[in-house]
Parts: structure tokens; C-alpha cells; sequence
């Protein structure tokens, strides 16, 4: 029987048969027994009441860098959106399966006839073995789990500690028949096959140190709290919603104001106002949302307002794709926007660095008194991973401070006084002393309209320089790979970051003479640790989840050098096989 | 290649006797002319489908001409609609499809041009647009679907969602009022405005014939329940028996009145207020001359 | 419209040749075959090389996945027909999918038989039809050391050879049954019993059995035997040899006469049109003998298998019945008309 490091098991099922909450349990379990996960579920439709959901999820022992894309077991919960998923599974690959559904089912409309030799079919009575627990079959998919249970050789107490967390709010009856119903599942495999196990996972050490199962979107969300919100104003757009549902649950109680606005013009505007009054202000919206921020994002550059914007980005232009992942909003991100316009772009890669770059955020807004944009996707946005909490805790605030003005007698304040560094000391409104106006329109240092050119010029390149320092101060890329001279140098940024290096890590590419390199911070670029990497590789390629290159456009200017593309807009995370594949190509 | 030689190879499917005469019932009635082959996308109980059905027996008793029909749409589940008629549409975005819609009219006028959208499209992102419509009096049959809630993302609030429900975003109950868009339509001075129910696709039908063939810009307020995420307010069983018609002896020219009927706290099924300004396109002709004479 | 569908219940070698047959006759045709073993076909044959360890599974396979799919003719692997409705053309499978066909073939061959005396030792004993069982003895058989063999049809004997190659010691209890699938066995009694003595084999033989019980349910389990005149014999492993009989249970109350196996006439069709049978399931009628005779081994499958096809696709193809030739295998000599030494 074989053994394996990490396992990709994937729920499927149509909205209501409860495959993302049995994946959700799934991650519990798993997490409670010491497994590392990472759980990107899909929903094709916007609207729900129809379609299919797919709870896609990766155990491992060791932590993981990408959510896998071919599966190790698919549980059919519906056959016909099984049926389509089966391209998506290992040829090695289990499939769970209602093995006495009520009724027949109609030719090439059942699962379990798509078996093909290699594959192992695990016939259950779902259906029938819940109705047994439940009294309905309803928990087919809790059933489920215990089959998977059994299968991997999993502990199932771990499991149903992970019902009982799950369904804590509900009563103690519901713990116990989902219990039972897990049980079923979990006797019915080791009952009735053979060989019950198909794949055992190589175990690791349980441990208790406080694990959080979060998104991307939570992790920014819970950033922005730590960070002491005060305002957020948003307007719904998939996938950024969900950073508005649990701030609207969460931080009412921290006496902070969510408010959703007519329009996500409205909503920049008011994070705007609440950045003028030097309070912490976010929004977070999706690239048509984003468009429309443009002018507002334009007056916070020009009169240098502190203001967060994520942007969490899906596929193609207009309403495009709104439930699928794509990274083609960068050119927006760095260049949207009239005039010379310079603002702060970051991509976190994965979860926890979402928690770490929004809190940072506020703190870059403040002291550079810019807009930041975070860019996160619907893949980082939705998927989740284990979180220490420990981890969590050590962030240390206070890498960039806010410079604040002192009334100084008989002179007038310049709010936006033309420094070395190009940060002038702000004020509020409230403080006496320093009052002041601002404006959207070309500015002399008292804030005065002023269309000079000479002022212009100054003015521009002052709100220019002050992204020097941060450009210093900012963590180097990370870069891996063998020292010295390199045959390719990869280069990629967010989300796309963990399938490149789980590429590097392949044993097709292991010791090659390959090397990675990734920036998070992405505006201002970090030009000379760049061009440090690239002057190492005699090739570059650039990889990210958009058709025209955006990150490797902006590599090649600032390099001088010119990079190879795998830019692919697959409408899903990127594929750790197609980058093998590419790089094994550019070798050859 | 041999086939078999006495056996049909295959047989057409019988259709089941009752399907079949009922299938044949649907098409003599000309209401399937009015819907494109593609199946709604809506959730199976959503009472968009009932504002489907009044439209198009509307549509069907005008006899428009589908190469001149335009459905424009915004963003939302309402906005879906342009894909199930058989005419030309266009699904634009969020909030902006009566800018569009005008476009369309004032190029081309003798299209006939409906604009649909969600209650959030209409009265929330593009809530701006509607005093500037009703100003210009463009001939266009805007139609909004109000469901009270944002349906396509979810079920967040909307601008009509009762003060105090919990949705979504608004876990505590929502702190705003609603806003009464068919008095605020009417204090735009709008040219035509009328309210209806999901629930009454032939009153529906009476109501859309007389907007469509009314020149100028005709709004309709739909109020039509979220199966999915509105379980509290809108609900089927809310308003089943809660629309009436517009009370007799109603003067649908008397503006007042209208505004009366509008904050009464009532739901009526009918035209509230008509009147017979000239519309963007007689404006047009009028400035057109005066330019040239 | 929809594709005209040939259904064939087996994968053996009467399907696939049909299958074969089907496809080159009817390009745009859909094809499918179902099969109840999750195997691609395989050579039946080779399994007591298989057993012992002198093949692998590879080996065994006739064609790789690639041909099925050139031919676009759909596997259906592991799945079980639980039963048919000729009425309404549709064959239901056990995971409960229902399969349209226009024309149907049913070449479910024949599985293990265990005659009705030792129907109650059944639990004791390892047959031999399937890969499945093949795989299962395989793994077992390191730790087993002594083998009985009852019976002893022609299928035994390979086998018997292969695990005296391989040092194992083997004890044949030879019975009236023992000589499936030949006609007359006495002819070769003498031959056959000599022949397994040369090899190496204990034999029994004029003593037949009498029972057999478990005695230690171990790894390797112990059986012990008994023969009717009182000897007894251990054995770590019991391997019951009785010939096959037509694998056709899912048939019944399908309407379908069956006596010996599903009759055709000699153009392999049932009394419903659009159904055929071919291979070891089928019974046949011979006009020239006014009797239906049983069709065993695989090149009479073989054939068969294409005749049916041919008359499938409106061309015509005739079953004949294949004259005994004179064979002889490890010195045993043979006059049979099935079987051919593979
Ligand atoms: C060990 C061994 C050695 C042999 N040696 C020789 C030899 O040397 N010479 C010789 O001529 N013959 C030999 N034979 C016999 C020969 O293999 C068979 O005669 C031949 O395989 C018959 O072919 P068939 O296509 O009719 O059926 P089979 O090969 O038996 O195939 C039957 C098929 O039907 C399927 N099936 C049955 N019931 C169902 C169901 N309900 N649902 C789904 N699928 C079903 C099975 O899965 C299988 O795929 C040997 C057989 C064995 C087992
Ligand atoms: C600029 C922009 N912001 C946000 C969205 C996301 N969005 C799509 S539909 C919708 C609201 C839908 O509500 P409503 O208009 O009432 O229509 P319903 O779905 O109820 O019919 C939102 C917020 C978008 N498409 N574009
Ligand atoms: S979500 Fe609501 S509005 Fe949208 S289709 Fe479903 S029921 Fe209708
Ligand atoms: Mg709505």
C-alpha cells in the first residue's frame, strides 16, 4: 500500500449536500492531529441554489505551498458534478461513491461508471447509512468523512472532535447523530473491503499549539483589526466581500464603523475622509471596484491622504470572471490613475503574510502618507491554511511611524513642506495650531492652489522621493536556489508565488541550476537587489496569471534584461506541473 | 462502412402525450417569442420569473418586433434578463445601465428599448442616474426588480432592505432606513410610474403594455421576494395577499395623489401617476429646428 | 441523433474479438463493454504463470488502454450487470446506472463450478477463473508450501507444474469430474495420472473426496482432507478444479431460454431480436445435428465472438461446430474439439 507526504482530497457535491462543511471539518480534524492544510473549495456561480461545489483540500506533514490540483480521492456527493471533476483526479486516484442510491440512474449519469483500472471505487451507502444516523441524508457528507477516515488510516476521534467544533453552537444531539453517522462511514470501509486503507499518510507529531484555519480574506481582516480599524466602507464584489462580513461582525464591538456605500466610489470617499481626520481607514474591492476608486485613489496621492485599498483580484476585464482567479490587475494597481501618480503596491503571498502586509500597510499609509494597495486574488483571498497563532502574535508594529507636525509659533504650517526624504510632518483637523487646507488640485506647500511649473516639479518629485526610504527599509526579495551563476532565474509574485516554489522543489527541477526569486513589495520596486538576481541568471522568466506579463514587463524595464513569459490566464491557480514543464523546456 | 440493414438505427423520441399537447399549448399562445432558447439562471422559485412571464405576454400583445427590441441591463441577478429574451441585449455594468439605455434611444429611436436592473443597481450604485433620465424624459421602459436585497452577491442590503434586517453585511440589522423609491421617482418628477407584484404576472401584463406604449420614460417598481436570501421581508408569503389595485376614482394625472399612494404604506398593483410631457426624442425635433430655422 | 449502441457484457475474448468485429463494420457506432473484473482483457491462460511469479500483470494484458481508445470503443471496468430488460432494451449495473442499448451481446463466459456434492467445503476452496483470485493466491502463496488440488480439469495441470517448479509439493485427488472439458474422459485417465506422477505430483486418484475442514485459520491457514475410502491429507491451500460453467445467473427472469447456457441459434442470436450471445456462455443449436452443443476454450470463443458480431452489423456470420483434433500436452494425449493448448 502506498504511502505518501501530503493527500489532495476533493468533496463534490451541488449547493446544500454540504461538501464544503464536510471539508471544513475535514481541516479540522486534520489540523487537530498535527497535519498541515491548504483548502481551496470552488463555486462556479455567483448565485447559489444551483451548481456545483467542489471542497478541494491538501493534508501534508509538512507545510504546503499550493493546494495541489489533482486529487488522491474524489467523494461523489452528486455524480453528475463529480462526473465533471473526474479530469482533476490522480490516475492512481479513490473515488467515494453512493453505492445504493434510491433509484438507477441514467446512463453515463453515475460516477462510479467512469471508473477506470488504477483507480479504486469505494462504494458507500450514503444515503442509507446516514438516513440510519440522521433520520435523512442529510449527513452523506459527514458519512463521507468516516469512509476517508478509514481509507487514510486517520484518527477518527480527531474527526469527531472536529463535529463537535464545528457544530458547537448547535445542540447536543446534532454532535452526536453527525457523530454516529462519521462512525458509519468509518466501520462501513474497514467492514466491508478488504483492503479498507488505499494511501497512508506518513503521520506526524500532535501537537497543541492554537491553530486557526483562516483565508486570506479573514487574515487581512483580523490584520486590519490588530492594526485598530476605524472605518471601513465597501460596497459587495466577489471575491472581496467576505473582508466586509467579518469586519461587519467584528468590528462594530471595537467601536469601529462599518458602513456599506452606494457604490464603491462612495466607499473610497469615505475612507479618504477618514484618512484626512488621521484615522485608519480601509476598503476592499475587486478590479471593477478598483476602476472606480481610480480618481479617488488620484486625490489621495495628491493630497497625500493615508489609505488602504485591497484589491483582490479575479479574472478578466469588466465583470469578467468573478468567481475565478487571475493576477491581471497589477497594471491597474501601479499605474490607474491620472497624472504621475505613485502609490504603494504589495502582494502578500500566502495566508499569514496576509495578515502581516495589512497590518504593515497602515503602518507604510501613515508614514508615506499614501494610498497602499494590497493585491490578494481569489485564490489567496478564499483559500485556507493553519495558522499558528503563535506566529500571529509576533508581529512587531512600529517598522514605519507617522511624522506629526508641531504648532510652531508665528509660522505658517506646510502641510506639505518640501523635505529631503519627501515626507512632510502631517496634521489633523482637531489639532490646534496647524490648520490647513487641502486639495485635489496642484499645491504649493501651504496647501494653496498653484500652477506653476516650478512648484509642479517640485511637488511631483517630492511625493516621488518619499518611497526611497521604503524601498531600503523593505525586506529584500526572497531568493533560493544554489548560489553563483544560474542557468534560469524565476521570478513570480503573490499568490503564484507557492506554485513556483513547490516547482522548484520537484524532483524534475531539484538541483538544477535554478533559482527563484520574489518581491512582495512590487511599488517601489526594489531595482537593486533585482538587478543583483537577474545579473546571475543567464535567463529570466516571469511567472504570473495574467496574458501579457505584467510583473515581467516591469522586470524587463527595470532589469534591462529580457524575460521569458509563462504568463497563462487558466482561470485557476497555476499549475506546479505546467511550470515544470516550462522550466524543463527552457533547459532543454 | 456497413450498417445494419433492417434495424432503424435510431427512433425519435416520442414525446410524452401530455408534454406534447401542453408544449403545443405554450407555443400557439406566442409567449415562447418573447423568450430566448437560453434557461434562466435564477434560483428555482425566485419570483424573477414571474416578472418574466408578465413581460413577455406584454410583449407578445404589443407584437414588438424582436430585431427592434434592446433589453439593457446592469449587474445582479435581474440583470441576467437581457440573455432570456429574444431581442438584442446588452448586460453592461453595475449601475449603469440607464446611461447606456439612453444612449441606445436617443441614437436610434425607434428601438424600443427596456432597461432592467436589481433594486441595488437602480436605487444603490446607480441610484444617481435616475433623477437625470426622468430630467431628459428619454422613451425608455425601465423595469426594476426589487427584491430587497443584493441578490447575485449574496444577500447583502440593499437601499430598499427594511431598517433593522440582518444580512450579510449588516449581522446587527442594518442601521439605515429605506429609502420609498416610488416617491422619490415621483419628486423627480418621472412621467410615468407604476408598482406591481412578481406574484401577478397578468396584472404585470396590463401594467408593462401600458409603459411600453407610454412616450416617454416609464419606471416600474417590481416588488418581487429573494427565495434565497430574504427569508424575513419579502417573502412570498408576506406579500401574497398585500398588493391592491389602485383605488378607483384615483386621478393618474394628479401628481399629488400619486404622492399620497406612494406613503400610504400601501402596495398597489397599477399606474400611479401618467402624464404626456414631451419626451428627449420631441425635445430633440424641437431644437433641431429652432437650430435650423 | 443519437449514436446507435452496441452493448457487450464481458470483456473477455468472445467481447473483445466482437467489439473488434463491430467497430470495423460500423464506424460511427458506439461500443461498450461492461465487464464485472476491473482488469483490461487479459489471457485467462497464462494466469498459473502468473500465480506462481513467472509473469506479471503486464503480461497478462492483451491490449494496452490506447486500443480502446483509438477504436473509441467504452470500457466499462468493474462494473456488474445485476440484470437486463430485453423489453426495454436496457441492462442495469449493481452501482445502479442503467445502460441503453440498441443491440445487445452478452459474452459473460463462464465462471469457477464447484459441483453440488462439495457445494458445503466451498469456503475451503481457491478457484481459479479471475485475475482477482489470481492476485490473491499470488500473495499468499510464499507461505504455503503443500497444495491440494481437487478435481483437476485441463486448467490445473499448467498450474501444477508451475508451483512444482517452485518447489511446492502437490497432491492431485482426481475425480469423475476431473477431466472438463473433454468429452469422453476415460480415454485419458490413464495418460493424465502419469503424467502428473512424472511432473512430480502425489496423485489420487478411484478415492474421491469426501470432505475437507479448516483446521488452523493461520497465515498460512492448514485444511485437512478427506477421501471416501477414509485417507487423510494437510494441505495449506485447496484448489478446487471442476471445469466452469456459463456465468449467466443475471439473466434469470430476463426472459431468455437457458438450459445449459443462453441457446442461439447458429447465428448466436436469442429469441429477442437484437440480443446475441457468443463465448462460454452460450449454448448453440446446430442444424446439421439438431442439437445445441456448449461452447468452451478460447478460440471457439474466439470465433464465435466474430460470427455474432458479423450478424450484429447485418452481415452474416455462422457458429460451426469445431471438430475434435488430436492434440498432446506433457505427453497427455488429447482429441478435442474446444480446447486448444494455449
Ligand atoms: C486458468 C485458465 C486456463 C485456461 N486455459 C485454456 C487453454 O489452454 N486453452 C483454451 O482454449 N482455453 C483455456 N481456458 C478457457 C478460456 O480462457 C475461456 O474459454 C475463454 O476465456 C472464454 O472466453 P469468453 O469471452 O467466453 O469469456 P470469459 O473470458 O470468461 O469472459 C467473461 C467476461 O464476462 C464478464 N462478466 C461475466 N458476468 C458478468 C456480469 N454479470 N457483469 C459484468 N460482466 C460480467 C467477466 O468479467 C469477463 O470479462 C482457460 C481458462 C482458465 C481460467
Ligand atoms: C463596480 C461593481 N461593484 C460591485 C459589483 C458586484 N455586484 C454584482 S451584482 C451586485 C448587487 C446585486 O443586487 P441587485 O442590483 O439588487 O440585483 P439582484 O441580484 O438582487 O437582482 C453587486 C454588488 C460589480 N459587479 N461591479
Ligand atoms: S438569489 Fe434571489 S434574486 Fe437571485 S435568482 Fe436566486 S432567488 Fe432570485
Ligand atoms: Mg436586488
Amino acid at each position: 500500500m502506498k504511502q505518501t507526504d501530503s493527500l489532495v482530497i476533493k468533496i463534490c457535491g451541488s449547493a446544500g449536500d454540504g461538501a464544503i462543511s464536510a471539508v471544513e471539518i475535514l481541516n479540522r480534524a486534520c489540523a487537530l492531529m498535527g497535519f498541515h492544510i491548504m483548502n481551496f473549495d470552488s463555486y462556479p456561480a455567483e448565485i447559489r441554489g444551483f451548481g456545483k461545489s467542489v471542497g478541494h483540500t491538501r493534508i501534508s506533514r509538512t507545510p504546503l505551498l499550493t493546494p495541489g490540483r489533482y486529487a488522491d480521492c474524489l467523494v461523489a456527493l452528486n455524480d453528475m458534478h463529480a462526473i465533471t471533476e473526474l479530469k482533476r483526479i490522480k490516475p492512481d486516484a479513490a473515488l467515494v461513491y453512493d453505492s445504493r442510491p434510491p433509484d438507477y440512474i441514467e446512463e453515463d449519469c453515475a460516477v462510479a461508471g467512469f471508473i477506470e483500472p488504477g483507480m479504486s471505487g469505494y462504494g458507500v451507502p450514503l444515503r442509507e447509512l446516514s438516513a440510519q444516523a440522521v433520520k435523512s441524508a442529510r449527513s452523506r457528507n459527514i458519512v463521507a468523512l468516516g469512509a476517508i477516515a478509514a481509507m487514510y488510516n486517520l484518527d477518527p476521534e480527531a474527526f469527531i472532535e472536529a463535529i463537535n467544533i464545528r457544530f458547537a453552537r448547535k445542540s447536543a444531539v446534532v454532535r452526536e447523530i453527525n457523530s454516529a453517522a462519521l462512525k458509519m462511514g468509518y466501520e462501513y470501509i474497514r467492514n466491508h473491503r478488504e483492503r479498507p486503507v488505499h494511501k497512508t499518510l506518513l503521520a506526524v507529531k500532535r501537537h497543541d499549539r492554537p491553530i486557526r484555519i483562516v483565508n486570506g480574506n479573514e487574515a487581512a481582516a483580523i490584520g486590519a483589526l490588530d492594526a485598530g480599524l476605524t472605518l471601513y466602507a465597501g460596497y459587495p464584489i466577489t471575491p472581496a466581500t467576505k473582508i466586509m462580513e467579518y469586519l461587519a461582525k467584528k468590528l462594530p464591538p471595537k467601536n469601529g464603523t462599518v458602513v456599506q456605500t452606494e457604490d464603491e466610489i462612495a466607499a473610497i470617499g469615505h475612507v479618504v475622509g477618514a484618512g484626512y481626520t488621521g484615522k485608519r481607514a480601509m476598503t476592499a474591492t475587486s478590479g471593477p471596484g478598483l476602476c472606480l476608486m481610480t480618481e479617488m485613489l488620484n486625490l489621495a496621492v495628491q493630497a497625500e491622504i493615508a489609505c488602504v485599498v485591497i484589491n483582490s483580484m479575479r479574472g478578466g476585464p469588466s465583470t469578467g470572471l468573478p468567481t475565478k482567479t487571475e493576477q491581471a490587475d497589477l497594471n491597474l494597481a501601479l499605474y490607474g490613475g491620472s497624472g504621475d501618480s505613485p502609490r504603494v503596491v504589495l502582494a502578500p503571498a500566502n495566508v499569514p503574510e496576509c495578515y502581516i502586509m495589512t497590518r504593515r500597510a497602515f503602518e507604510i499609509a501613515e508614514a508615506f502618507q499614501t494610498p497602499v494597495i494590497l493585491l490578494l486574488d481569489f485564490f489567496l483571498s478564499n483559500r485556507f491554511e493553519d495558522v499558528d497563532e503563535t506566529v500571529l502574535e509576533t508581529f512587531e508594529p512600529g517598522m514605519f511611524k507617522r511624522l506629526t507636525a508641531e504648532p510652531v509659533s508665528g509660522k505658517p504650517f506646510e502641510r506639505f513642506r518640501v523635505t529631503d526624504n519627501g515626507v512632510s510632518p502631517a496634521a489633523f483637523p482637531g489639532m490646534p495650531g496647524l490648520k490647513h487646507a487641502i486639495t485635489g488640485l496642484e499645491h504649493t506647500p501651504r496647501g494653496f492652489p498653484n500652477y506653476e511649473g516650478d512648484n509642479h516639479r517640485a511637488m511631483t518629485e517630492k511625493r516621488r522621493r518619499k518611497f526611497i526610504e521604503l524601498q531600503n527599509a523593505w525586506p529584500h526579495p526572497d531568493v533560493t536556489g544554489p548560489k553563483g551563476q544560474l542557468s534560469i532565474g524565476v521570478l513570480s509574485w503573490g499568490s503564484s508565488i507557492g506554485a513556483v516554489r513547490e516547482a522548484l522543489a520537484s524532483p524534475e527541477l531539484k538541483g538544477l541550476s535554478i533559482g527563484g526569486c520574489f518581491p512582495r513589495l512590487l511599488q517601489p520596486l526594489q531595482t537593486e537587489p533585482l538587478k543583483l538576481f537577474a545579473n546571475r541568471c543567464d535567463r529570466l522568466v516571469v511567472v504570473e496569471l495574467n496574458s501579457s506579463g505584467q510583473l515581467a514587463g516591469l522586470i524587463e524595464q527595470t532589469t534591462h534584461k529580457k524575460a521569458m513569459r509563462l504568463a497563462d490566464v487558466p482561470a485557476e491557480p497555476p499549475a506546479v506541473e505546467q511550470i515544470v514543464r516550462y522550466l524543463t523546456g527552457v533547459l532543454k | 462502412m456497413n450498417t445494419p440493414k433492417d434495424k432503424p438505427h435510431n427512433t425519435e423520441p416520442v414525446l410524452n402525450k401530455r408534454v406534447a399537447s401542453g408544449l403545443s399549448h405554450v407555443n400557439s399562445d406566442g409567449l415562447l417569442n418573447y423568450r430566448s432558447h437560453a434557461l434562466p439562471t435564477w434560483c428555482p422559485g425566485c419570483g424573477y420569473y414571474g416578472i418574466t412571464h408578465g413581460l413577455t405576454q406584454a410583449m407578445n400583445t404589443l407584437n414588438i418586433p424582436n430585431e427592434n427590441l434592446v433589453v439593457v441591463s446592469g449587474i445582479g441577478c435581474a440583470g441576467r434578463m437581457p440573455f432570456f429574451v429574444n431581442g438584442y441585449g446588452f448586460h453592461s455594468i453595475h449601475g449603469r445601465a440607464l446611461p447606456i439605455a439612453s444612449g441606445v434611444k436617443m441614437a436610434s429611436p425607434e428601438l424600443t428599448v427596456l432597461c432592467v436592473g436589481g433594486d441595488g443597481d437602480g436605487f444603490g450604485i446607480g441610484g444617481g442616474h435616475i433623477a437625470h433620465v426622468i430630467r431628459r424624459n428619454v422613451d425608455l421602459t425601465y423595469i426594476v426588480f426589487d427584491n430587497s436585497i443584493y441578490g447575485l452577491t449574496k444577500g447583502q442590503a440593499s437601499p430598499t432592505t427594511p431598517k433593522g434586517q440582518v444580512t450579510s453585511t449588516s449581522p446587527f440589522g442594518t442601521a439605515e432606513d429605506p429609502i420609498n423609491p416610488a416617491l422619490i421617482s415621483l419628486a423627480y418628477n418621472v412621467s410615468f410610474l407604476a408598482t406591481g407584484y412578481a406574484g401577478d404576472p397578468d396584472i404585470l401584463n396590463t401594467i408593462f403594455q401600458k409603459a411600453l406604449a407610454h412616450r416617454g420614460f416609464s419606471m416600474i417598481i417590481v416588488t418581487t421576494p429573494c427565495i434565497t436570501f430574504d427569508h424575513v421581508n419579502v417573502t412570498w408569503n408576506d406579500f401574497r395577499d398585500r398588493f391592491e389595485p389602485i383605488p378607483s376614482g384615483h386621478n393618474t394625472g394628479d401628481i399629488a395623489a400619486a404622492m399620497q399612494l406612494a406613503i400610504s404604506g400601501k402596495n398597489y398593483n397599477g399606474v400611479l401617476y401618467q402624464d404626456d410631457r414631451p419626451d428627449w426624442e420631441t425635445r430633440q425635433k424641437a431644437i433641431r429646428k429652432k437650430s435650423s430655422g | 441523433m443519437k449514436p446507435f449502441h452496441y452493448v457487450i457484457i464481458g470483456n473477455g475474448v468472445a467481447a473483445n474479438k466482437a467489439a473488434e468485429t463491430i467497430r470495423h463494420n460500423h464506424a460511427d457506432a458506439k461500443i461498450t463493454l461492461i465487464s464485472r473484473e476491473f482488469f483490461l482483457f487479459y489471457y485467462r491462460h497464462k494466469l498459473p504463470l502468473y500465480i506462481t511469479g513467472k509473469i506479471d500483470e503486464t503480461d497478462l494484458q492483451v491490449y494496452p488502454v490506447e486500443y480502446y481508445r483509438e477504436r473509441n470503443i467504452r470500457l466499462r471496468l468493474g462494473q456488474i450487470v445485476q440484470k437486463v430488460d430485453l423489453h426495454k432494451k436496457v441492462v442495469y449495473l449493481k452501482h445502479m446506472e442503467k445502460v441503453h442499448y440498441d443491440r445487445l451481446l452478452i459474452c459473460s463466459g463462464g465462471r469457477s463450478y464447484i459441483p453440488e456434492i462439495y457445494y458445503p467445503f466451498r469456503s475451503c476452496f481457491t478457484t481459479m477463473k479471475r485475475l482477482s483470485t489470481a492476485r490473491t493466491i499470488r500473495e499468499k502463496l510464499p507461505s504455503v508450501q503443500s497444495i491440494a488440488i481437487v478435481g483437476g480439469d485441463l486448467t490445473s495441470v499448467k498450474l501444477a507444474e508451475t508451483l512444482i517448479d517452485t518447489g511446492r509439493e502437490v497432491t492431485f485427488i482426481l475425480d469423475d469430474y476431473a477431466f472438463w472439458p473433454l468429452e469422453s474422459a476415460s480415454e485419458i485417465r490413464d495418460s493424465l495420472e502419469n503424467a502428473l506422477r512424472k511432473m512430480g505430483a502425489n496423485v489420487i486418484s478411484n478415492d474421491p473426496l469426501n470432505m475437507v475442514k479448516q483446521i488452523k485459520d493461520d497465515d498460512p491457514p492448514l485444511y485437512e482432507i478427506q477421501t471416501q475410502s477414509g485417507k487423510t491429507l494437510q494441505a495449506q491451500m485447496v484448489g478446487a478444479f471442476f471445469g466452469f460453467k456459463p456465468d449467466i445467473d443475471f439473466l434469470i427472469r430476463s426472459g431468455l431460454d437457458i438450459d445449459r447456457g443462453i441457446l442461439v441459434d447458429d447465428q448466436l442470436k436469442t429469441a429477442f431480436d437484437d440480443v446475441y450471445a457468443a463465448g462460454d456462455c452460450a449454448q448453440i443449436y446446430a442444424p446439421e445435428l439438431k442439437n445445441y452443443w456448449v461452447s468452451v476454450g478460447w478460440k471457439n470463443a474466439l470465433r464465435l465472438g466474430e460470427a455474432a458480431a458479423l450478424n450484429m452489423v447485418g452481415l452474416t456470420g455462422h457458429a460451426r461446430k469445431p471438430a475434435a483434433h488430436a492434440t498432446q500436452y506433457k505427453g497427455i494425449k488429447l482429441s478435442t474439439p474446444w480446447w486448444h493448448i494455449l
